[in-house]
């Protein structure tokens, strides 16, 4: 059972193979986070995985749990609405990092503030892949992008240190290269009672590597695991060698007051002062 | 990655599988090849050691490890 | 922190003397309302406050969100949990609002939306009244889509409205509209609860079937498929995506039809149960004001005026905006001579009621976009002026 754990949580009937491109790293997310969901030993009828708009999104109709696919960048927000409404769900939220940080950014931030318990995955490709190559909040200066044909000016977000400073209260960057990590950094999301989010770092082999000539899949790949490097590792290195290198690893794992338990003191306080109304 | 006689096993979903090379490349114990049409072709399964990598890094779930999910999903 | 208080009459129930937006969370709550998800915005910022207040007091659940777009998310992923939601905004926030209003009514999503009109567009006249929004409510949001909205004239029509409000969400699987306005809004009027004896309550209706294999969100077997919530036995997908009846995208003609066809035909065909109006002194009338809200209040106040130099005129209101009530304004206005349409607009809902008068009778607009009020006296003004 536990070697291809995926394969017995597919939704039945959902046509395969699915729309991803060759190389594109969300099938091993998707596959990492069943693993997770499975390790934590979560019913799977309280399970609800909430996504936006982009490639990454179509995740959720894939495997077989309640999902919600949602408008563009506003996952969050409807998986704050599903979790408050039902408390005892685990809310998941699967998004790009054009969905989360751009047009979501806003939603990201405050949820992160309000420490929700949701677990959130940014599948993170540095790139609107779905609408043709544009470039997204976390494309790296100097990248190329079906916008950027004279290369990307601006600075891009570091999903992690952007969670941390806003409040999150588990945050893990990992790599699709090691979907063992990356399982385990899901999986103690999951748990985290609080808000937490696994940016997870994986290639996009035809767009992204189109724009940026970085060669096959397998040359995105190989790139992405020379680039990464573990929190603990980068600690004995200097700042020149860590020069283009991608931390991975746990940022953060914190407890924090979270927001629907705060919500249930706010509901026991407000019952105690219910005033009954004076007859006329 | 055992069948029900507990040998050893590992199937290729040919129509799911897009030709990424994962399984090929991340396979510590080189068990895969590349067939002449581009697919990954289980070449030394003695050779595995059960590591489950080729499973998790296959981006189109197309690395099945057991007879019983192969037959599960066979029509789709 | 509430600014008004209730009183109990000798039947036990709630009487007071409260504005229109504290008085739509007090008829919410008898409908059933569970959660709000909402963002400041005058003048519907009162809703949010009580609603804040109040429903933690029954185990309900208050979030002010980060803006209006996700607490329009907010509502629908709450009643996707099976509960009732409810947003409360104004003109800005509502334009903000549209997509995922759209989004509630491809899924099927009941959900109860408060516009409380201002003076627009833009930012406008902060935060005077006015009737602008009643093309925005049909079609704010992109696509053909099935809505319904409704628009209280006084606060006890808000106690009434908001509960059919979320009566309808519920019967029809649909998102419903609440278009007051900021004067029915602010205005305090005396108000009786009913008890929840005295009214029906529709809760949605919730499948029978157990097993997710078989359980098809969106099946086209009935106009309004039953509900399964999310964390209960069944596990299904929802999408913004034109969906086929178990929910997973589809782009073939032989299922995009049905279901568009469906959404909007579970309103049309129950038009007779959703569309409302109320007639005042129609039957022996010559002159016709039809109006809603507000100005509902200004027409009646000019009937009044006018039947006592005698003309006969009639005020036909409109409680259902949206499906427009074309066959009651089609029958009324044969009747008459002439046709006026009272709105705070540069002229709405005129439309449609010219294309339900057809012809038959002259229609002319009395409006106003200045951010005040019609007062009885301009109205009757018009009417003389033309009946001369």
């Amino acid at each position: 059972m536990m070697e291809s754990v995926v394969h017995h949580h597919l939704r039945p009937k959902k046509k395969f193979p699915h729309i991803w491109c060759p190389g594109c790293g969300h099938g091993i997310i998707l596959s990492a986070l069943v693993r997770a969901l499975e390790k934590t030993g979560r019913e799977r009828d309280e399970v609800v995985l909430v996504s936006g708009i982009g490639c990454s999104s179509r995740a959720p109709t894939y495997v077989d749990f309640s999902s919600l696919h949602g408008t563009h960048g506003r996952a969050l927000a409807f998986a704050t609405g599903i979790k408050l409404g039902n408390p005892r769900l685990t809310v998941i939220v699967l998004t790009g990092d054009g969905d989360a940080l751009a047009i979501g950014g806003n939603h990201f931030i405050h949820a992160c503030r309000r420490n929700i318990d949701i677990t959130t995955v940014v599948f993170n490709n540095n790139i609107y892949g779905m609408t043709g190559g544009q470039y997204s909040p976390t494309m790296p200066t100097g990248a190329f992008a079906a916008t950027a044909p004279y290369g990307m000016i601006e600075q891009d977000f570091d999903v992690c240190n952007l969670s941390v400073a806003t409040g999150a209260s588990f945050v893990a960057r990992g790599a699709v290269t090691n979907p063992v990590a990356l399982e385990r950094y899901i999986r103690q999301g999951i748990l985290t009672k609080g808000f937490s989010v696994i940016d997870v770092v994986e290639p996009c082999p035809p767009i992204y590597g189109f724009y940026n000539k970085t060669g096959t899949a397998l040359d995105m790949m190989r790139s992405i695991k020379e680039r990464t490097i573990s929190i603990k590792k980068a600690e004995s290195l200097s700042p020149e060698e860590l020069k283009g290198k991608v931390l991975t690893g746990v940022f953060i794992d914190r407890e924090y007051r979270e927001y629907t338990e705060e919500y249930n003191k706010v509901i026991e306080e407000a019952k105690r002062s219910i005033q009954d109304e004076e007859p006329l | 990655m055992k069948n029900k006689t507990g040998e050893k096993y590992l199937s290729i979903k040919r129509n799911w599988c897009k030709r990424c090379g994962y399984c090929v490349e991340f396979c510590p114990k080189n068990v895969f090849d590349i067939g002449e049409d581009g697919y990954p072709v289980v070449a030394r399964l003695e050779d595995c050691n059960e590591c489950r990598i080729c499973v998790y890094i296959c981006p189109d779930l197309a690395v099945i490890a057991e007879p019983e999910v192969e037959e599960k999903i066979k029509d789709r | 922190m509430l600014f008004y208080r209730l009183y109990r009459d000798k039947e036990g129930r709630k009487v007071g003397f409260v504005q229109g937006n504290e008085a739509c969370v007090e008829a919410g709550l008898i409908a059933g309302l569970r959660f709000f998800a909402g963002y400041p915005i005058t003048p519907s910022s009162e809703i949010a406050s009580v609603a804040s207040a109040k429903l933690p007091m029954v185990g309900g659940k208050f979030i002010q969100m980060e803006d209006e777009i996700s607490s329009m998310a907010a509502v629908i992923g709450a009643s996707m949990t099976g509960i009732k939601a409810m947003t409360a905004t104004s003109g800005p926030g509502f334009s903000l609002k549209q997509e995922n209003i759209g989004f509630a009514s491809l899924n099927e999503v009941p959900c109860v939306i408060v516009n409380v009109q201002r003076a627009g567009p833009s930012t406008g006249l902060p935060t005077q009244v006015s009737q602008g929004d009643v093309m925005q409510a049909r079609w704010g949001t992109h696509g053909d889509h099935p809505i319904i909205v409704l628009s209280p004239s006084s606060v006890p029509e808000v106690v009434e409205l908001t509960i059919r409000a979320f009566n309808l969400s519920e019967k029809y699987r649909n998102p419903v509209i609440l278009l007051m306005d900021e004067t029915v809004a602010h205005m305090r009027e005396k108000i009786v609860l009913p008890l929840k004896s005295e009214v029906e309550i529709i809760d949605r209706s919730i499948t029978t079937i157990d097993s997710s294999e078989e359980y098809k969100p969106f099946d086209d077997c009935t106009l309004v498929p039953p509900f399964s919530p999310f964390g209960g036995k069944l596990r299904y997908n929802i999408t913004g995506l034109i969906h086929d009846p178990k929910g997973f995208p589809t782009a073939r003609e032989d299922e995009v039809v049905p279901l568009m066809d469906r959404i909007h035909k579970k309103i049309e065909d129950n038009r007779d149960d959703i569309v409302e109006v109320k007639e005042h002194m129609t039957e022996d009338a010559d002159i016709l004001l039809v109006s809603f809200g507000i100005s509902v209040k200004s027409s009646l106040g000019a009937m009044k005026m006018a039947r006592e130099g005698g003309l006969k005129v009639g005020v036909l209101q409109l409680v259902t905006i949206w499906p427009f009530a074309d066959r009651e304004v089609d029958i009324v206005s044969q009747q008459v001579k002439r046709v006026f349409v009272v709105e705070l607009n540069m002229g709405q809902i005129i439309r449609e009621v010219e294309r339900a008068c057809r012809g038959r009778v002259p229609v002319e607009g009395i409006n106003r976009y200045d951010g005040h009020l019609i007062n009885p006296q301009e109205i009757l003004s018009v009417i003389e002026e033309r009946m001369k």
